[in-house]
């Protein structure tokens, strides 16, 4: 930890050595101008979240001094309570370093006594960019190296058999996603708090004339809608969740490599548990695929995956295993990987980067065969991951991550 | 009943220090077969069961919440009836579909009439008359009219002595993941419903018992059938002395100086354990054996009927011929194979034999298997309708439990042990798991 302090410390000296004002240091310059032009009421409470706590730390304490130039008696991460105006700020990097969050009147009712009521006051909303340099992005890779990667130790759910597909996005429309898996030989609808909502066989279907032996599918959720085929039928299902049941609304042809707007049509190859591209080489066969943001992926049988990013560039990496995710983070796009060599007891995920950034990981009970990303973090969730038990069972995990 | 009764659907054999991701197809799944499993032509062994299941699967298999999971066939309830209604596409290696004319030719010519058939098929009404009426049915559904409630009947019907085989005119052919190819060969199925296995090939090799364990070492083969002792999981497969009705007093004999626990270290070894009840402990049955006094009276001699093509059959039968010796009782030992045995049994001769059975896991259903071992088909009729109207699956289980304790005294059958399937597998063999009757089951075996 102390190690840790030590690189952030010296890589704040390293951006104060910097020549010229830098990426940090002109965000905070531009905050400040425009906490003061909304007229911020002295003392200013600052609250700056991060996926990269030095990097959140070193907004922070660049623009307390632009604050305290300007005489707004700034606090930094505490003393809320005796604020009068609160700063909350939210800090990312991708191409470029950005800001964003709100000001507010911290100003309390008087006659609310102690019942904390938010003040009717106006509120400002705060945007800034700065071109990113080498000193920031230093820091930011430090704080994801210093983040946590977690899986939940006690499994959402528990399924009888085994997972084919796994999909999480709200099917209702209360703003609450569902979860979405395809087992064996049905699709079950499960609550955020893991209880089944509703199951559909897929008996309806006809049979795949060679279907694969493990379970192997595609689950995506569009517009409330689930879009799901089986390496073990032909075609598939458009359902919709209507009132506790799963309606059947149309017909899919066939499953794509990756859900959503970078979608691919593809198709399951006979009797294995592998797709290919409908319009690509016959003889290129995958485990899976994601599409996140521009961002495209593909899982080899080899255990390798290509990883190709909204500008075009490729990037391959050894070692991926089925269970495979794009996540989008903070402005960009992670990727959530499973090990190529899971021993059937237990498995390993690896939260990358597309450029080298660095690697936080953690080990998982059982083999991961699908990682899905969790739409808008729901409570802190990163992604889903589902995982084979030796037993032949199947375990539904949150992970979370910075 | 125990909510620990299906947990055999247990983690095995992945050991495994590297596997992959998914699992890698191709290569050829070599099993080896001692002499005393591949004796076991009828596959009533587990052993043997597990081997015949890779080209003859059975219609359904018991999830580990104890619900049928279709195979060959799905389920369902039509009024007092159970609809066995084949998958689409199901078909024997030899194109012919399965439908309900080649189901009943199938039962018929040899489950319906076995011990394990009649009692999983008592509840149906008409007895086989309904599978009479069906051998010509032109339809793909078999209708199965109930004579009373059962609602266990779904699950008995996933056992693996139903699974159905058809007559070729030279030999019988199921439908499996593998179809065969040759006598000691088979290759992957690919239109089987639940996929075509990993491997392409499947070898089955009639090894000594040493060689086999040999060829293991060196990795030629990935399973021996037969040895191996894991004996974590109560077994099902379970061996009863089943007696004539005139001579329950040589039960009555056995029971008063049998020592189960020695008979099963000394004389069975293996994956097995003492059967004290009609039903194992797994489902419900007692820890204990009741004490049990020895009939007044001198014994007349008996002739006692075992297969002498299992091992375990000729070693419980010397053993129980000198107990009786030194309870002056006479006892004349008859070793034949195990279906000659059966059938000289069923024309009336010995007075006693040694019949093992694999349970279905569940033990009203367990029940009916045990009470058309014992033939009382007075016990069947009377025991069996009473059992099937406890609609709540847990309180029938504890219902069948105590009637199996309270029966057990009446019924011209002594229990004496319960087996597990034994294997022993190459570590590395990745996704072999035992199924909810206790059969291995190498479907989805693969190696990185």
């Amino acid at each position: 930890m102390s190690l840790a302090l030590a690189w952030s410390s010296g890589l704040i000296a390293l951006l104060a050595a910097a020549p010229g004002p830098g990426a940090v240091e002109t965000l905070a310059a531009s905050l400040a101008r425009d906490i003061q032009a909304a007229h911020a009421e002295a003392p200013v409470a600052l609250v700056v979240s991060s996926t990269s706590p030095p990097l959140g730390s070193a907004v922070a304490s660049q623009l307390a001094a632009r604050l305290a130039e300007a005489h707004l008696a700034p606090v930094v991460g505490s003393g809320t309570e005796s604020a009068r105006t609160l700063v909350s700020l939210r800090v990312w990097l991708d191409s470029e370093l950005h800001a964003a969050g709100e000001l507010r009147s911290a100003r309390r009712n008087f006659w609310a006594g102690r019942t904390a009521v938010r003040p009717s006051g106006p509120v400002a909303v705060l945007t800034a960019s700065a071109p990113a340099d080498g000193p920031t992005r230093l820091l930011a890779a430090a704080g994801l190296r210093g983040g946590t990667l977690s899986v939940d130790p006690a499994p959402l759910a528990r399924l009888p058999g085994r997972t084919a597909a796994l999909a999480v996005g709200d099917l209702d429309g209360d703003g609450v996603p569902e979860v979405v898996v395809l087992s064996e030989q049905e699709l079950w609808v499960l609550g955020a708090d893991g209880q089944p909502r509703a199951r559909q066989p897929l008996t309806a279907l006809a049979p795949a004339a060679a279907p694969a032996r493990e379970p192997f599918g595609t689950v995506c959720i569009s517009a409330g809608r689930i879009a799901v085929t089986s390496a073990r039928s032909d075609g598939g299902f458009l359902l919709q969740l209507d009132q506790g049941r799963l309606l059947t609304v149309g017909t899919v042809s066939g499953p794509t490599l990756g859900c959503g707007s970078g979608a691919v049509a593809g198709a399951y190859l006979p009797g294995q548990a592998r797709l290919r591209e409908a319009s690509g080489r016959a003889d290129e066969a995958f485990w899976g695929a994601a599409a996140e943001a521009g961002h495209r992926l593909l899982l080899l049988p080899d255990g390798t995956a290509r990883w190709t990013s909204p500008d075009g560039r490729k990037r391959t990496l050894a070692d991926v295993g089925a269970g495979a995710a794009l996540v989008p983070g903070d402005g960009e796009v992670w990727l959530l990987a499973s090990s190529a060599a899971a021993d059937p007891a237990r498995d390993h995920l690896r939260l990358l980067r597309f450029e080298g950034g660095p690697v936080l990981e953690v080990d998982v009970p059982g083999r991961v065969l699908q990682a899905v990303p969790v739409p808008g973090g729901t409570g802190g969730a990163r992604a889903l991951v589902a995982s084979w038990t030796p037993e032949g069972g199947s375990e539904l995990r949150w992970v979370r991550g910075p | 009943m125990r909510s620990h009764r299906l947990a055999i659907w247990v983690f095995c054999a992945p050991l495994a220090a590297l596997a992959a991701a998914r699992a890698r197809d191709g290569g050829t799944l070599r099993i080896a077969l001692p002499p005393e499993v591949g004796a076991d032509v009828a596959a009533e062994t587990p052993e043997a069961a597990s081997v015949r299941e890779l080209t003859a699967a059975p219609l359904c298999r018991l999830g580990p919440d104890g619900h049928p999971v279709p195979v060959l066939a799905s389920l369902e309830r039509r009024g007092d009836a159970v609809a066995v209604v084949p998958r689409p596409g199901v078909r024997f290696p030899s194109g012919t579909p399965l439908g309900a004319a080649e189901l009943a030719r199938a039962w018929l010519r040899g489950p319906a009439t076995g011990t394990v058939g009649r009692g999983l098929l008592a509840p149906l009404r008409g007895g086989l008359s309904t599978l009479e009426a069906a051998r010509q049915s032109k339809e793909p559904v078999l209708l199965l009219p109930l004579a009373f409630p059962w609602p266990d009947l779904e699950a008995s019907l996933c056992h693996p002595a139903l699974a159905p085989q058809r007559d070729t005119g030279t030999s019988l052919e199921g439908i499996g993941p593998y179809a065969p190819d040759g006598a000691e060969r088979a290759r992957a199925a690919p239109g089987f419903p639940e996929g075509r296995p990993h491997p392409d090939t499947l070898e089955v090799r009639a090894l000594s018992l040493r060689n086999a364990r040999r060829a293991l070492q060196r990795h030629e083969v990935q399973a021996v059938f037969g040895d191996g002792a894991d004996g974590a999981e109560p077994g099902l497969f379970a061996t009863y002395l089943v007696l004539r009705p005139a001579a329950q007093a040589l039960g009555q004999r056995v029971a008063a100086r049998l020592d189960r626990r020695a008979l099963v270290q000394s004389f069975v070894g293996g994956a097995s354990a003492p059967l004290p009840g009609l039903l194992p402990a797994a489902l419900g049955g007692p820890a204990e054996a009741a004490v049990a006094a020895a009939p007044a009276g001198t014994a007349s001699p008996a002739v006692l009927l075992y297969a002498s093509d299992r091992p375990a059959h000729r070693a419980v039968a010397e053993r129980l011929q000198i107990l009786l010796r030194d309870a002056s009782a006479p006892l004349t030992l008859r070793g034949l194979p195990a279906r000659e045995a059966a059938a000289a049994w069923e024309r009336g001769e010995g007075d006693a034999m040694l019949r093992s059975v694999l349970l279905p896991p569940l033990p009203a259903p367990a029940l009916a298997v045990v009470l058309a071992l014992s033939g009382d088909a007075e016990a069947a009729r009377r025991e069996l309708p009473a059992l099937g109207a406890v609609s709540d699956a847990t309180q029938r289980g504890a219902k069948a439990a105590e009637r199996a304790l309270a029966l057990a005294p009446t019924l011209p059958l002594l229990p004496l042990y319960v087996e597990s399937a034994r294997v022993r597998l190459d570590p590395r063999v990745v996704d072999v798991r035992r199924d909810a009757f206790g059969l291995w089951m190498l479907d989805d075996a693969w190696w990185p």
